[in-house]
């Protein structure tokens, strides 16, 4: 589990006669503006969230999310292109319709800034940061890479390198290729299907996996240097979508929550940092057999939500019976271990509590 | 030689609870820097297991594979492809994820290599360790017979000491092999019926999975009985005389590192209190005789466990 650091507010739903959308006679979706409910439109999926450098009253990034929804009005969906400030989460503007085609899914931040778009049909391009249209000739067909189809792409142009799941790799595999040639440099296996990419640095990337859990890979070396849990979905979300922010150096997670009585958006991201935070401690297990008259090292390990020990734990603790504890109160090394030291006094039984403020 | 049980049963339970049966024996070690590590179908791969039984995935996996202790890299493992035991690769522990492919040979090509060493890899059954070369050409030949083993495969860990293997049979044996000697080194103990096991050499435990439980035993024998008190010289008036008590476990073996508290009625006094056993499960007291008077003197020895 990660730090929580930050949460946006959701953006509003347009009413109806809203001018931004109203277009037509309100023929369709009437379950909408049934009352209570008062709104005119309502996502319907998520097809993009990514951050994006651009200038801001506030900051010189902002954070991006592109949604399908249902609407009252002719044609009965649209898209809604919300954009909020970087650093405040203040929402900027809202953008409405189809940008690029039907065939064009999720975006993907590159090494560079620079924007990716998968299509339904295979290939992935590049797209102007400010229209988010096609840019011309930077269509990358599958067959260049030996695949059918790519799924997941990211692009270093720095290193001539792109890292992407086709249709060629292994459930739990991603490929790293030469960008310019096509050719397959290596591929490394993953904790799950690759879902996600995220360019963390010059050489090293996220990936989150169908299991929930993110692997950071040196994809030049193809080390995998880190296995963490994501942030978890809450529980009732009906979508979420996750992304990292190369400014502020966090996961950003958009998670799409069903909508208020009225029918008010409650879709909202938060901001996690990528250091793991535990999530339990252990039980204390005594190293040496407890004897009246013995000072008993007790293991206590803090954990995070991927198994992995947590480093710099500390623990207060207290005792209850014929013991006392030695030495100072401590904290865990970097296999998340800590020892207690309990000094048995006397015959009897003793109870070690022991917690932790993370 | 029964180890004393530290810690436990724990279940084996996902983070809501669930009982779960994780793989074990060769299927499954257990890594300080880790935890216990082991394939959990219910999971969906391979997860990693607390010393008080809470397991959590770490990535996920078609199947439970066979581990390999990879004496070549210290503290690292290889792993089967156990869908036809054909392919030995690098394992990456800390993703859960196969490395490096290492050798690839028709069905059951791998199916029994245990270790890596830096010349060869090893097997253990029953009492017999063999090896093969690196290749792993040809058949396992025998290079050491061992005393005190159980049956079947042993769950093979590592020790404190470089080179020295760790084998724990499901039948409860614990036997040492040193790898480098090519014999089987000084020690050995018994945890009781399990389904794999594991010594711990940051902590100096062991650690057992007993079919979904976890249970955590001390590297030291359970004491069982103590010996009554006898003078190692003649007790002598005016004199100090030493006297001394052994402290065994249920099979006659030594507990070392004991306390024993010591008293006494009559004439006479004792040195100290309280004292420890020694290596061999004695300990030591000295009794002072009085110079002047008749009399006699009941000495008492007492070990709490």
């Amino acid at each position: 589990m990660f730090a929580q650091n930050f949460t946006s507010a959701a953006p509003p739903y347009a009413l109806p006669g809203d001018p931004s959308i109203a277009s037509g006679s309100a023929d369709y979706h009437p379950e909408l503006i049934a009352p209570p409910r008062i709104y005119a439109e309502e996502i319907q999926a998520i097809t993009s969230f990514f951050v994006n450098r651009e200038r801001t009253p506030w900051s010189d990034f902002a954070v991006h999310i592109i949604c399908q929804t249902i609407q009252i009005y002719y044609p009965s969906y649209n898209y809604i292109h919300w954009r909020f400030d970087g650093m405040t989460g203040v929402l900027l503007d809202r953008q409405i319709g189809l940008i690029g085609s039907l065939y064009d899914y999720q975006i993907y931040p590159s090494r560079d800034g620079s924007l990716w778009r998968v299509s339904i049909l295979g290939s992935f391009f590049e797209i102007d940061p400010v229209t988010l249209e096609e840019i011309p000739d930077t269509r990358q067909d599958p067959a260049k890479y030996g695949a059918i189809k790519i799924l997941v792409p990211l692009v270093d142009r720095a290193q001539n390198l792109a890292v992407l799941k086709t249709s060629s790799e292994g459930n739990n595999q991603i490929g790293v290729y030469d960008f310019t040639s096509g050719a397959l440099v290596r591929r490394i296996p993953l904790s799950g299907a690759p879902v996600n990419i995220f360019a963390e640095d010059e050489r090293r990337c996220y990936v989150l996996t169908s299991k929930n859990l993110l692997n950071l890979l040196d994809y030049t070396s193809g080390e995998i240097l880190s296995t963490l849990k994501a942030p978890p979905v809450e529980a009732g979300a009906l979508g979420s979508l996750l992304t990292w922010d190369r400014f502020l150096r966090r996961l950003l997670l958009y998670t799409w929550r069903a909508s208020a009585i009225d029918g008010a958006c409650l879709s909202s991201f938060a901001g996690f940092y990528p250091v793991p935070v535990a999530i339990g401690i252990t039980q204390a297990i005594p190293l040496l057999p407890p004897r009246a008259g013995r000072t008993v090292p007790c293991l206590v390990r803090a954990y995070g939500d991927a198994g992995e020990g947590i480093p710099g734990v500390k623990f207060a603790r207290a005792v209850t019976g014929p013991a006392g504890f030695t030495g100072a109160p401590p904290a865990t090394d970097n296999d998340g271990d800590a020892i207690v030291s309990v000094m048995c006094a006397a015959m009897g039984s003793a109870t070690i509590d022991l917690w932790a403020t993370v | 030689m029964a180890l004393e049980l530290l810690a436990g049963p724990f279940a084996v339970t996902d983070a809501l609870g669930t009982v779960l049966l994780p793989e074990n024996q060769q299927f499954a070690f257990y890594d300080d820097a880790l935890g216990l590590c082991s394939y959990n179908a219910t999971l969906d791969g391979y997860c990693i297991i607390q010393l008080d039984g809470r397991a959590y995935l770490r990535s996920n996996a078609a199947r439970a594979n066979r581990f390999v202790v990879d004496l070549q890299r210290p503290g690292e493992y290889l792993v089967h492809e156990s869908l036809d035991e054909g392919m030995l690769y690098l394992f990456d522990k800390r993703a859960g994820v196969f490395g490096a492919l290492l050798l690839s040979g028709g069905t059951n090509f791998v199916r029994d290599i245990q270790a890596r060493a830096l010349d060869r890899y090893l097997n253990v059954l029953n009492n017999a360790v063999r090896f093969k070369p690196l290749d792993n050409s040809g058949s396992w030949t025998t290079e050491a017979t061992l005393s005190g083993t159980g049956s079947g495969y042993p769950a093979v860990s590592r020790t404190r000491i470089d080179g020295v293997l760790c084998l724990v049979y499901t039948d409860g044996q614990v036997v040492y092999y040193n790898v480098n000697a090519k014999a089987q080194h000084a020690g050995g103990a018994a945890i009781g019926a399990n389904s794999g096991a594991w010594y711990s050499p940051k902590h100096d435990v062991f650690i057992a999975l007993v079919a979904n439980q976890v249970k955590i035993f001390a590297n030291a024998v359970r004491p069982a009985a103590l010996s009554n008190p006898v003078a190692e010289t003649p007790l002598t008036k005016g004199k100090v005389s030493r006297v001394k008590v052994r402290l065994t476990g249920a099979d006659g073996e030594a507990c070392a590192n004991e306390l024993i508290g010591w008293s006494m009625a009559g004439a006479g006094s004792l040195a100290n209190n309280q004292s420890t056993t020694d290596a061999d499960g004695w300990s030591y007291n000295d009794y002072r005789a009085p110079v002047i008077g008749l009399g006699s003197a009941t000495i008492n020895a007492e070990a709490r466990f």
